[in-house]
């Protein structure tokens, strides 16, 4: 079905202007449409009419010899049975008066019309426009009335000719030949309204038709509307979803239709190129003779063939634009086969052109990477045959890439030592498609060199590795440097094996010494004490027994001895007290520092009942140590503390701080006479004294003997002192030690 | 003063100025008791197998040892005399001067009554040898 070439008529003004006298109500019987001649006939406007209920405007009036029963006027019958049945019904003629405007006089104009009723169908079936044709025929009903008045004046006229014969017998011939006339021309009429009767009947017939046909046709063409409708949508979407720019012309040459995509190309509207010959439309010339192309048109419509553009073709669009483009242009053919125009698709290349260009550039620029590269870069094929060496090669070999070309390694003079290797990697490359790395070191005509050749897989688009490149690094220098790093590593090791074994034997010969002495100090103190046991105690019998023969000087002297041997054995006492701290094996286990603070200080009760020493201790952690060399630390300073104090009562503080973790700090602090704090080095070593024996007892040893213990705990003792103010002694000493074993410690306590 | 029982001391310890003060001591104490000393273990063993094995002679009442001697010293000495049933029912007192706790606790779980570390003035050989006297010579 096709109405191509036939423009779309408008429905609307046909009907309106159709000239029968049409009006369509609704199935509710409101207007809703009328043509012009009904509106004329029956003296209304359309604004007047339209959507008002027909009975209305058109007030309907039982007719005069209508049935006295008969209530539903005869109009709204023939409405609602082509309502009910969707059939045609003809009515009889009927009177409906027409209001005339006021303009003309107002009130009612007779008006006799001859009506059908024809249904318009819904899909389903049912009536949904009510089409109204009428005839005015008041003419002929008017023509019709008139004939029988005049039969009726004929009738009176003859009455009075026979009344009047005599006064009118001359006239009665007239009379006759008037009566003759009428009777003639009464003859006529009825003639002329069984004519006029007929005719109207043929005229609803053919309306009927007439309507009929109009239906099926606008059904007809809603549906080909349809169809041409998505059919063009579809074609326009399709086409300019396409990225390239379509043009199609007729077999003149002519532009037909055009897409955006060429619109935007080629710089004109569509509306402009529409109907133009392509050339002015489609202008290309070659881009390097600047001439214009062959009209590609002309010879598709010659040939009748697909044609692609030569390259190089530049489109040169409205305003001068040029643009390259690559195209292509096919015949277009009707059914059968005849060449009704021409389609050409292009596209915009300066993208693709300034890629291409890029490309090559990026290519020129790796050639030159790799002719300039200080490696020697090669090429091999599956056979492992060389088919591209950059002229590094020359510094390597002493030849001419060129003559390495198409050779095997072997083939090029490579000896074994270069080529096995390499061949190995190459062909194991070609096998696995990983990369390998070599080293290799051969003679080379300028020297043994050393290489490092990396061998990767170049892949063909198939993934397959149908090139391997290898790049190779002469790495002599690298190697002779390695190799005398290796050297001079290699002397450094033995001179550091050298000098740890002396000082290991240092080490040795040091702790066996340290052992000696401390044997020594051990033995010599207690030996020592022995004869000093006996000086004492027979110079205690001879006090005794014999103080009478001493005389008074004597008894002095014996007395000197006496207390010297006790400072001796007090000496010998500490002294091996301090040696044996060492040589005591570990023992350590947790231990209450708090508690055996508390036990060292009782262990001063007397002392500190004497002096009314105040000791403070507050809490004080657990650590792992040794308990009996703890009770001395404290006991050592806690003894210190009351034996340096001053005129006031001792105050002894004992608390504990956190500092750093793993590690506690008890402080030991008094407010004894304290000593100038640039002796508290010295204070911490053997037998040194910071006050004379008469002032103070002591040996000097305590202090060494408790930063010996601290010492062997891994702690640090060090003290803060002013003199007349007091000493802080600050013990930090590690919460733990490695080698305790946590369950021995924990049973026991 | 009452005659008491004849008693013997038995010292051994090679330092012959403790064996003096310890016998005038014991002298001091009043302590009705014969004293001797041997200066070494080898010459201690040899008393102690000679007067426990004839009955004329009497094994003595007390031992006091020495541990540190030549020859054979105190630690060796006490073991064979407490492993001997002639002779392990001999009260044995150390006398020290060392003070090594591992020492003497080892001397008392082999078999030693108890022990003195040898006092550094004649009151102190007295009031030990006092204390020695009541306990195993009364």
């Amino acid at each position: 079905m096709s109405y191509s070439g036939i423009p779309e008529p408008d429905y609307k003004s046909l009907f309106e202007q159709a000239p029968g006298l049409y009006m369509i109500l609704d199935h509710n019987l409101r207007i809703v449409a009328a043509s012009d001649a009904y509106l004329r006939a029956t003296l209304t406007r359309r604004e007047e009419i339209i959507g008002r209920y027909v009975f209305d405007v058109f007030p309907e009036y039982p007719d005069d010899d209508a049935d006295a029963d008969e209530v539903v006027p005869k109009s709204m019958a023939s409405f609602k049975k082509v309502l009910k049945t969707g059939l045609a019904d003809s009515m009889d003629i009927q009177r409906h008066d027409v209001r005339r405007p006021e303009s003309e006089g107002g009130g009612f104009e007779v008006r006799y019309w001859s009506p059908v009723n024809s249904p318009i169908l819904n899909p389903d079936g049912s009536t949904a426009y009510i089409f109204h044709r009428v005839e005015n025929v008041t003419d002929y009903v008017m023509l019709k009335q008139k004939g029988l008045e005049q039969e009726k004046v004929t009738d009176k006229l003859l009455g009075q000719a026979f009344k009047m014969e005599a006064d009118l017998y001359s006239r009665s011939r007239e009379a006759a030949e008037i009566s003759l006339e009428l009777k003639q021309a009464n003859q006529e009429l009825k003639k002329h309204r069984s004519h006029l009767e007929k005719l109207v009947r043929e005229r609803t017939a053919g309306l009927k038709a007439v309507n009929e046909q109009l239906l099926r046709e606008i059904e007809e063409r809603k549906h080909a509307e349809e169809e041409a409708h998505a059919r063009r949508e579809w074609l326009r979407v399709t086409l300019a979803s396409i990225g390239d720019a379509v043009i199609a012309t007729d077999s003149d040459g002519l532009v037909t239709f055009i897409t955006p995509a060429a619109t935007e190309l080629t710089g004109r509207k569509s509306g402009e190129a529409i109907g133009r010959p392509i050339q002015q439309v489609f202008r290309i010339i070659d881009e390097k003779t600047r001439k214009p192309a062959e009209n590609i048109i002309e010879r598709v419509i010659s040939e009748g063939i697909v044609i692609n553009l030569a390259a190089n073709t530049v489109l040169i669009a409205h305003g001068g634009r040029e643009i390259p483009i690559e195209d292509s242009a096919a015949p277009i053919r009707d059914s059968s086969g005849n060449l009704i125009g021409v389609v050409l698709v292009f596209h915009d290349v300066t993208e693709k052109r300034r890629a291409q260009e890029t490309l090559r550039q990026r290519e020129e620029e790796f050639r030159a990477l790799v002719e300039n590269a200080p490696d020697v870069i090669s090429l091999f094929d599956r056979n492992l045959r060389r088919i591209y060496v950059n002229s590094e090669i020359r510094e390597n070999t002493g030849q001419n890439s060129s003559f390495m070309i198409g050779k095997s390694l072997t083939e090029a003079g490579y000896p074994d030592s270069f080529t096995k290797p390499l061949n190995a990697a190459l062909q194991s490359v070609f096998a696995t498609g990983s990369e390998e790395t070599v080293e290799l070191d051969y003679e080379a005509p300028k020297g043994r060199i050393w290489l490092q050749i990396r061998c990767a897989p170049l892949r063909t688009a198939d993934g397959s590795v149908e090139r391997v490149m290898s790049i190779g690094r002469d790495i002599t220098d690298r190697k002779k440097m390695e190799e005398e790093l290796r050297k001079s590593h290699e002397e450094l090791e033995i001179r550091v094996r050298e000098r740890t074994a002396e000082l290991s034997a240092t080490v040795e010969r040091l702790e066996l010494m340290n052992k000696e002495l401390q044997d020594f100090a051990f033995v010599a103190s207690h030996d020592l004490q022995e004869p000093l046991r006996k000086i004492q105690t027979f110079s205690d019998m001879t006090m005794k027994n014999c103080a009478h023969s001493l005389g008074e000087k004597g008894k002095e002297y014996l007395g000197r001895v006496v207390k010297s041997a006790e400072r001796m054995r007090q000496l010998l006492h500490d002294l091996l007290q301090f040696s044996r701290i060492a040589s005591r094996p570990d023992v350590f286990k947790i231990i209450d520092l708090g508690s055996i603070v508390r036990v060292a200080v009782d262990y001063y009760e007397p002392s500190i009942l004497e002096t009314g020493a105040k000791i403070e201790i507050e809490d004080i952690p657990a650590i792992e140590g040794d308990e009996i060399q703890m009770l001395q630390l404290f006991q050592n300073l806690i003894g210190n503390a009351l034996r340096y104090r001053s005129e006031e009562a001792p105050l002894i503080k004992i608390y504990s701080e956190y500092h750093t973790p793993g590690t506690c700090e008890v402080l030991v602090a008094d407010n004894g006479i304290g000593f100038a704090q640039e002796y508290s080095d010295l204070i911490f070593k053997p037998f040194q004294r910071l006050h004379g024996r008469g002032q103070y007892e002591g040996t000097g040893m305590g202090l060494a003997i408790c930063r010996k213990i601290v010492e062997r705990h891994g702690g640090m003792i060090r003290v803060e002192s002013q003199p007349g103010k007091g000493s802080t002694f600050v013990i930090s000493l590690p919460l733990k030690h490695s080698n305790v074993e946590t369950g021995i410690a924990k049973a026991g306590f | 003063m009452q005659k008491q029982a004849f008693r013997t001391v038995l010292m051994a310890d090679d330092d012959p100025e403790d064996c003096l003060l310890a016998n005038e001591a014991l002298v001091e104490t009043g302590a009705v008791a014969a004293f001797t000393c041997v200066g070494d273990g080898i010459e201690l063993m040899e008393y102690l197998y000679e007067h426990s094995s004839s009955s004329e002679k009497k094994k003595p009442n007390l031992i006091l040892l020495d541990l540190n001697m030549p020859k054979k010293d105190g630690r060796k000495a006490l073991a064979e005399i407490k492993s001997e049933p002639a002779l392990q029912d001999i009260p044995i007192v150390i006398l020290t001067t060392s003070r090594e706790p591992e020492d003497l606790a080892l001397m008392l779980r082999n078999g030693a009554e108890s022990f003195f570390t040898k006092p550094a003035s004649f009151d102190g050989w007295i009031s030990m040898m006092k204390s020695l006297a009541e306990k195993w010579l009364g």
